[in-house]
């Protein structure tokens, strides 16, 4: 895999990238490891006055919320509920726009014109729109975070698929094994998926962050999973409304949520120039 | 006649108009409304599925706004048009219906008020809102991308370019709630939230820019920098002419084209953010009313507004599209 060790040399030439490759990493650890980690679990309230509301202390990291609840322990399962449902989302929207894609780039002709003339238009429709209205007709559970988020997302993945899809398909060891007679699944499993992984691993990156978005933006209008499950969502609006005198509660979720975000982000941005997909300026 | 001749003559149609422009903006109508009709179908089985209704969740947050005794007769009214009793094909077909002659009724909530009055008072206030914020935005992040490209690679284009890719991960309604808290809690120059003054305005429209500002720096640097390779850049520089004259009359000029792409979309980008920040900023626009329904199940109202909303930014973003192909011709050929 020569090709892949490149990969990783130039993207360990990026300071930026590095650090946000590893900073990524830990959170992933740290939300695997929640339950180990955490010094409470999330629904475990403290109740009376010496508990709640305290500001960050050796015993509360970050300081507790109005039910006493320890606000460290809490981020950190909503960092896992966060990674969970983006994850599922993109996987979800994989397997639609992936699918969909593979399918048009491959077919061509009316079929390809049929279902990218589709993807025009719902690219153009406001997902997240669409995503209040599943929460509020299916419930605050997570497959309907998965759908939500996946809704969003999908399109993207079609556009890029397809693209791959016909890039690779004029190329000549795939029209020596078309020849030879190999199925079209063969074909895509085979020959076109292993030369779409670097873009793909970049729109995975990309989408991750996008999919938090989705579910913090739905919990934050009070649709997303349903409370005492938290949500980075959830924890910043209850923050919101005590931020005159307890500005704690909103400022280390907001800024634990915003780095994560930008972690994704900029590691998604240094994979992208390290696979060289950059081709506009430098 | 069945669907698939519907389909079939349809599908007649739109190939009979071919590769030109006006097949394409009919092609491209056809998509829009049948997505909506889609939305609007799935939106209606969605309700049928779901539990509870606005009474039920109005009770559980022990809120009870306005005279319960109209609203309860406004839901009967709303249960003998779209009722459970009927099935989802009536309820939809009697709804497209009262589209067409954009006749909704009253809200559940606002049972006084008929919907049509609140899409007219508060589109409005959204839409300018969305309008403000990306104008907003391209007075800042243009001048800065400029000045990034021209000072390429040095500390100045280096912190505008990676400030722009952090504006971008930051969510409105974070930077919303931050903004508040920095400049109404701890600063006190502005009211924290309310509507009717024009300070009301800054802070909404500051939060909704932030993206589109990171978006348009990125994007303006690399614009200009293309262009300045140009090679009419390179022949208005042999002849002399000074940086103001090749800079101003054509790089900017040249540079500034592509970005009607981006910022289009972004207006539409921008009034979905209207439904987080207008919550927050409580601000009488029709994304909050959006968001407030739906978590209200005040179903008239929000499947109104969701399909209000969702045809304004649709309709938009087709707009942009057509104008990039009046703009950028060698598009105009490649099929759809």
């Amino acid at each position: 895999m020569g090709y892949w060790r490149q990969v990783l040399t130039r993207l360990s030439r990026n300071r930026l990238a590095l650090v946000c490759g590893v900073f990524v990493a830990a959170l992933v650890a740290v939300s695997a490891l929640a339950p180990y980690i955490t010094p409470y679990a999330y629904n475990e309230a403290h109740l009376g006055p010496e508990s709640s509301y305290q500001p960050p202390s050796l015993k509360y990291w970050m300081g507790t919320d109005d039910l006493g609840r320890d606000l460290f322990s809490r981020l950190i399962y909503s960092l896992r509920n966060a990674l969970i449902i983006s994850l599922g989302g993109t996987f979800l929207s994989l397997l639609i726009g992936g699918f969909l894609g593979a399918w048009a780039g491959y077919a061509g002709g009316r079929t390809d014109f049929i279902i990218m003339r589709f993807t025009d238009v719902v690219f153009a429709f406001p997902s997240f729109l669409f995503s209040i209205i599943l929460v509020s007709g299916l419930g605050r559970g997570f497959p309907t975070m998965f759908l939500a988020v996946g809704a969003t997302s999908w399109v993207g993945m079609a556009r890029l698929m397809r693209g791959q899809v016909i890039s690779v398909k004029g190329l000549e060891y795939v029209e020596l094994a078309r020849s030879l007679g190999a199925s079209g699944f063969h074909i895509i499993t085979k020959y076109i998926l292993p030369n779409t992984l670097g873009p793909l691993i970049v729109t995975i990156t990309f989408s991750i962050p996008g999919g938090m978005m989705v579910e913090s933006g739905l919990s934050i209008l009070g649709m997303g999973v349903q409370p005492p499950i938290p949500s980075f969502g959830t924890i910043i609006a209850d923050g919101a409304a005590a931020m005159r005198s307890y500005p704690h509660l909103l400022v280390f979720p907001s800024v634990l949520f915003t780095i994560t975000l930008m972690a994704f982000t900029f590691l998604g941005d240094g994979l992208q120039d390290a696979l060289s997909m950059n081709r506009k300026g430098d | 006649m069945g669907i698939r001749q519907y389909a079939r003559a349809i599908g007649r149609m739109i190939q009979s108009f071919g590769n030109t422009m006006t097949g394409y903006i009919i092609r491209r109508l056809i998509g829009v409304v049948l997505v909506l009709m889609v939305v609007c179908y799935i939106t209606f089985w969605l309700i049928h599925a779901a539990p509870g209704n606005f009474l039920d969740v109005t009770r559980l947050q022990g809120f009870i706004a306005g005279d319960q005794v109209t609203q309860q007769q406004i839901m009967g009214q709303w249960e003998d048009r779209f009722g459970s009793n009927k099935p989802v094909n009536v309820q939809y077909v009697r709804f497209i219906k009262d589209t067409v002659t954009f006749n909704f009724g009253p809200s559940f909530r606002y049972p006084n008020r008929t919907i049509e009055t609140m899409i007219r008072e508060g589109f409005p206030v959204s839409f300018s809102l969305a309008l403000l914020s990306v104008a907003v935005a391209f007075l800042i992040g243009a001048p800065l991308g400029i000045l990034a490209a021209l000072r390429r690679n040095t500390w100045m284009d280096r912190t505008c370019v990676t400030l722009a890719m952090g504006g971008q991960c930051i969510p409105p309604y974070v930077i919303a709630l931050g903004l508040q808290l920095l400049l109404s809690v701890y600063l006190g120059w502005l009211p924290t939230s309310g509507w009717g003054h024009g300070r009301n305005f800054i802070m909404p429209v500051l939060a909704l820019a932030i993206a589109p500002i990171a978006i348009i720096v990125r994007y303006m640097r690399t614009s200009m920098i293309t262009t300045m390779n140009e090679s009419y850049i390179r022949t208005a520089w042999a002849k002399g002419g000074s940086p103001m004259a090749v800079i101003g009359n054509h790089a900017l000029r040249n540079s500034l084209i592509p970005l009607i792409t981006v910022m289009g979309p972004q207006v539409g980008t921008m009034l979905v953010g209207t439904v987080w920040i207008e919550t927050i900023y409580r601000v009488p626009g029709l994304g909050r009313y959006f968001a407030t329904a739906a978590t209200d199940r005040d179903y008239p109202l929000m499947i109104a507004s969701l399909m209000f909303l969702a045809a304004t930014i649709s309709i938009m973003n087709l707009l942009v599209d057509i104008s990039y192909r009046i703009i950028d011709p060698r598009l105009r050929n490649e099929g759809g």
